[in-house]
């Protein structure tokens, strides 16, 4: 190929086409699965864009989702406002709450930032059940909150559009010089800082970017559910899903964190018939293990790299 | 050579024909059960078993419409988001036909709107939660494939109060109480039913209120602090973690009586999960329950879970697995009579529903509904879809709410209140003077 | 007020032990071990199930949760951690996955309903309005015999000075001759024996349930992100967070 930016867009488009056919094909259970897959590689692009590009690993994410879960179904649910509304306040709300939460954390360094974000989330959680439960419903939540379409196939499309959507502005951005900076962050962020570059605007830029898909993700996402409630959204295994969707299918790449989410959810829903019971998680959590040790740049290296094989295995027969 | 030709053709049409027809009629008439609930807590396995053992017996029958009955599951673990993926798939993966459920509060929640998305009938055995059945009221068309067959978290303070005017005013002599509550919005509820009621109705007034979180490792300072209060007793209300509380009261000798609502405490694993050191507590229990003498039809649906389960947690079912087993038997009585599990159909038959379960000549348990409008007139509410209780002594229209539990310190268990189901006798711990 | 102070005083020995266990990791391997819960949890379950399931003698099952402590640690520094040197963030990330699959076997094997472990040492001390268990008391001089025994360790032993080094300086030990390396196992195995000696002592204290792996985590991460070789710094965060955890139902008491 002579121009890949043409190639590129070739691939995405020949994406786009299958995944748009996929509902002629597959049953609406799959599709269901799906969603849910939808809503994760979100999450974990979101993730990606601060953590996968600059190393700044966050523990976090649950904290931006949450707000933006909980703004929008706060506003629909208790003060009847049309999700026309509640969303895009949710998302503001989570890009302004979310960086205010973490300017102070982004001095931090390595682990300890990762710690620090950890702690954001508990304390949400905590504070969720405490303050105004009246709002929040406490510890039960709240169900019955508005939903913006209904059926499998309608909530498939919708999902996939945002979140086609979203990685494909993400791709577009990350080819610009910013995100070529934010990668150079990830190596080596003195040699940035050297470069003249203010590192912290590169940091804030990054998050508020990735706070902003957070809460665009969480208020969709609390809009399909129908229900919320804290022990959905700021758990351990909802993170654990997150990063490793993320860095099982390739960190700092945007066909990284979709594909990883994709192979989890599909992962863990097509164990359901064959180990109903908790060995399922088990047994999930070991073959995420297992592939993530054997290749922790992600699966998609894991494809690149075994296509490269391939072709020069062909090429030297033929 | 043609006439062989036609012959083979012929037969093969036969085969695509017998084929097709029960491919068509397995789809048409078989029925498919799904279980939503944890696969790893005993309360989910006791539905699981509960439900399982009714479908074995109905199979054995006969099955559906002369077609088996089949019965898949899906976990929630006991997490939210599960529970909405587990709804789903059993929905539209599996297509089921009826639910059972053993969820939680916040898991039944989370599905709700699914329910009411995909109409198809579901029966709750172990949420209590009075919300669920506020929804209900609120949006009949929507919910009204929801029935809740354990008896909703307000009935269940009614019960305690009288508990309060007969054995621990009359005959104890206490005449006031500290509330030891979890932070969760049940604690919460029961705090403010129990509290509201107390006092007005029973003469017992409330010192003092205390709220502990549910990931409290140390006690210590929150039973000094109610000991400080100078009560005569302790009411706790706690349903997570509920043998952590409960042991330390029994580890630190706390010189108070301790009465109230202990979820741990209502199975018999509490005894072996607490090491034994879970003695000298009492607590609310939904029907049946540890330490209750049984009817002839349960005993025999225990005996039947114990033959099959009894090697493996729970080795006895905990109330909902009762709940599981008859909810199974009405639902599928009332699919009988409403033709299938139609969404309109079958709801009007499930609320015609009754089995009264009879001891010695006397109505022991009941699992019935209310119907929708129909006001109980102690609370002068109504409840719709909730299981029929009886909240008004003697008890002789329905089985009660709840009854009160007593956990002893050598591990035995009886029922101590109401009188009309008693088995043994209220007793403070050893070290209360 | 008296009750708050004593526990306060007793306790934080135990939570900064904790504390220790996770920052000797973090500053000699400069890795957050996000299975430390985990191993917490599997030293009081290794205790209920021998204990008190089976019925051994308390010693023995105590020296147990040492042993098969020390091997999983090994066995994760083998398996996980040295095939992945370097990548502290594929490490970090591997910890937070096994916390997962360990949390899940846990309730594989013992349901989810928490196990409330016996004290060791049983009996009650009322000191005027307080309460204090004789275990809790055991357990803090245990954690007071440990502390010293691991500053000797860290001070005057060849492989504490070793593991001191490591943490300051990789590769300045390594020009002085050290094996960074097996440094790393040592600890990693040393973590092991240090968390399940932690979990006999206070399970009494610790009811343990798989919640708690993702609990810990957090204990851990406010407890003490400082160098090991801090510890005295780690011991003093340990009181305030004790403090502020067993007292929680007073700042947010919302009657």
């Amino acid at each position: 190929m002579t121009n890949p930016t043409k190639k590129y867009l070739l691939l995405w488009a020949i994406f786009i086409a299958v995944m748009l056919l996929l509902p002629e094909f597959v049953s609406k259970g799959t599709l269901r699965t799906i969603i849910f897959a939808n809503f994760l590689a979100i999450f974990a692009i979101s993730w990606d864009v601060l953590s996968g590009r600059t190393g700044y690993i966050s523990f976090g994410h649950p904290f931006l989702i949450g707000i933006g879960a909980y703004t929008s179904a706060i506003l629909s649910y208790r003060f009847d406002m049309p999700i026309e509304l509640s969303i895009p306040l949710a998302v503001l709300t989570t890009t302004i709450g979310g960086t205010l939460f973490f300017l102070p954390a982004l001095r931090l360094k390595g682990s300890y930032f990762a710690l620090v974000t950890l702690a954001f989330m508990e304390l949400m959680y905590q504070l969720v059940q405490v303050i105004r439960p009246d709002l929040t419903g406490g510890t039960r939540g709240m169900s019955g909150i508005e939903t913006i379409t209904r059926g499998a196939v309608n909530n498939y499309y919708l999902s996939f559009a945002l979140m086609v959507t979203i990685a494909i502005s993400m791709w577009l951005l990350m080819r610009t010089r910013f995100g070529s900076a934010l990668s150079a962050i990830g190596m080596n962020e003195e040699s940035v800082r050297g470069s003249g570059l203010s590192t912290t605007k590169l940091k804030l830029a990054a998050f508020m970017t990735s706070a902003f898909i957070a809460g665009l993700g969480g208020a969709f996402y609390v809009h399909y559910l129908g229900s919320i409630a804290p022990r959905a959204l700021f758990d351990i295994n909802f993170l654990f899903t997150i990063i490793v969707s993320a860095l099982i299918g390739g960190a700092a790449t945007i066909i990284g964190p979709m594909f990883g989410a994709l192979f989890l959810t599909i992962l863990l829903e097509a164990l359901r018939p064959i180990l109903p019971g908790v060995e399922r998680y088990l047994i999930y959590g070991s073959i995420a293990l297992i592939v993530y040790m054997f290749k922790p740049q992600g699966l998609v290296v894991l494809v690149l790299d075994t296509l490269d094989k391939l072709r020069s295995i062909i090429s030297s027969r033929s | 050579m043609p006439n062989k030709i036609t012959k083979k053709l012929k037969r093969f049409a036969c085969l695509i024909a017998v084929t097709a027809f029960t491919a068509s009629s397995a789809y048409a008439d078989g029925v498919k059960v799904g279980f939503i609930g944890s696969l790893s807590s005993d309360a989910g396995l006791s539905a699981l078993r509960g439900a399982q053992i009714a479908i074995d017996e109905l199979n054995a029958a006969g099955g559906f419409n002369g077609e088996p009955i089949e019965y898949v599951k899906a976990d929630t673990r006991e997490d939210v988001t599960e529970g909405i993926k587990a709804y789903e798939y059993l929905a539209e993966s599996e297509e089921v036909d009826f639910i059972l459920s053993g969820s939680i509060d916040d898991v039944s929640l989370g599905w709700l709107p699914r329910m009411k998305e995909f109409r198809i009938p579901t029966l709750d055995t172990w949420t209590s939660y009075i919300g669920i059945i506020d929804m209900v009221i609120e949006d009949y068309e929507g919910m009204k494939t929801y029935f809740m067959n354990v008896a909703s978290d307000e009935a269940l303070a009614t019960l305690y109060v009288d508990f309060g005017r007969d054995i621990l005013a009359k005959k104890m002599g206490w005449d006031s109480v500290v509330i030891l509550h979890e932070d969760t919005a049940f604690g919460g509820a029961i705090n403010g039913l129990v509290s509201e009621l107390l006092a007005p109705e029973s003469g017992i007034e409330v010192l003092d209120t205390i709220v502990y979180d549910t990931a409290t490792v140390d006690f210590s300072p929150i039973f000094n602090r109610a000991v400080d209060t100078g009560a005569d007793f302790i009411y706790l209300i706690s349903s997570v973690n509920s043998q952590v509380v409960s042991s330390q009261y029994t580890k630190l000798q706390v010189p108070k009586a301790m009465t109230g609502v202990n979820v741990a405490a209502l199975g018999q694993e509490y005894w072996e999960d607490t090491g034994g050191e879970g003695g000298g507590i009492s607590t609310l229990s939904p029907v049946p329950s540890v330490g209750f003498a049984l009817d002839p039809a349960s005993q025999e649906f225990v005996n039947t879970y114990t033959a099959k389960y009894g090697d493996s947690r729970p080795r006895f079912p905990h109330f909902n697995g009762f709940n599981a087993y008859w909810g199974i038997k009405q639902a599928f009585a009332a699919a009988k009579d409403a033709g299938g599990f139609d969404p309109d159909a079958w709801p009007q038959e499930m609320l015609k529903q009754d089995i009264k379960l009879e001891k010695d000549g006397e109505i022991w348990l009941r699992y019935g509904f209310w119907q929708p409008g129909e006001v109980e007139e102690r609370t002068g509410r109504t409840y719709p879809h909730n299981i029929k209780f009886d909240i008004t002594p003697p008890y002789d229209n329905g089985a009660p709410s709840m009854v009160v539990i007593q956990w002893y310190e050598n591990g035995e268990t009886a029922v101590i209140y109401p009188p009309k189901y008693a088995t043994g006798e209220f007793a403070v711990p050893s070290w209360v003077k | 007020m008296l009750q708050i102070l004593i526990q306060g005083l007793l306790l934080s020995g135990l939570y900064a032990l904790i504390a220790v266990g996770f920052t000797l990791i973090f500053s000699v391997g400069r890795v957050l071990n996000l299975a430390y819960g985990a191993y917490l949890v599997i030293g009081g379950y290794v205790y209920f199930y021998f204990a008190q399931s089976l019925g051994l003698p308390k010693p023995l099952v105590m020296a147990m949760a040492v042993v098969c402590g020390c091997l999983v640690g090994v066995l994760k520094y083998r398996l996980i951690v040295k095939p992945l040197k370097g990548n502290h963030v594929a490490v970090e990330i591997s910890t937070l996955i096994l916390a997962v699959v360990i949390q899940a076997g846990i309730v594989l094997l013992f349901k989810d309903s928490p196990k409330i472990l016996h004290p060791i040492v049983s009996g009650v001390w009322r000191v005027g309005g307080a309460t204090i268990t004789f275990n809790i008391l055991t357990a803090a001089v245990s954690s007071w015999l440990i502390f010293g025994g691991l500053y000797l360790f860290v001070r005057k032993t060849h492989t504490g000075r070793a593991m001191e080094a490591v943490s300051m300086d990789t590769k300045g030990a390594v020009i002085s001759g050290i094996r960074p390396d097996r440094i790393n196992l040592i600890t990693w195995g040393y973590i092991w024996r240090l968390g399940c000696n932690c979990r006999g002592i206070f399970c009494e204290l610790y009811p343990a349930f798989p919640g708690y792996v993702g609990c810990a985590v957090n204990h851990c991460g406010c407890g003490g992100y400082r160098g090991w070789y801090r510890f005295d710094l780690g011991y003093l965060a340990g009181g305030p967070y004790y403090w502020i955890h067993g007292n929680y139902f007073n700042l947010f008491d919302r009657r």
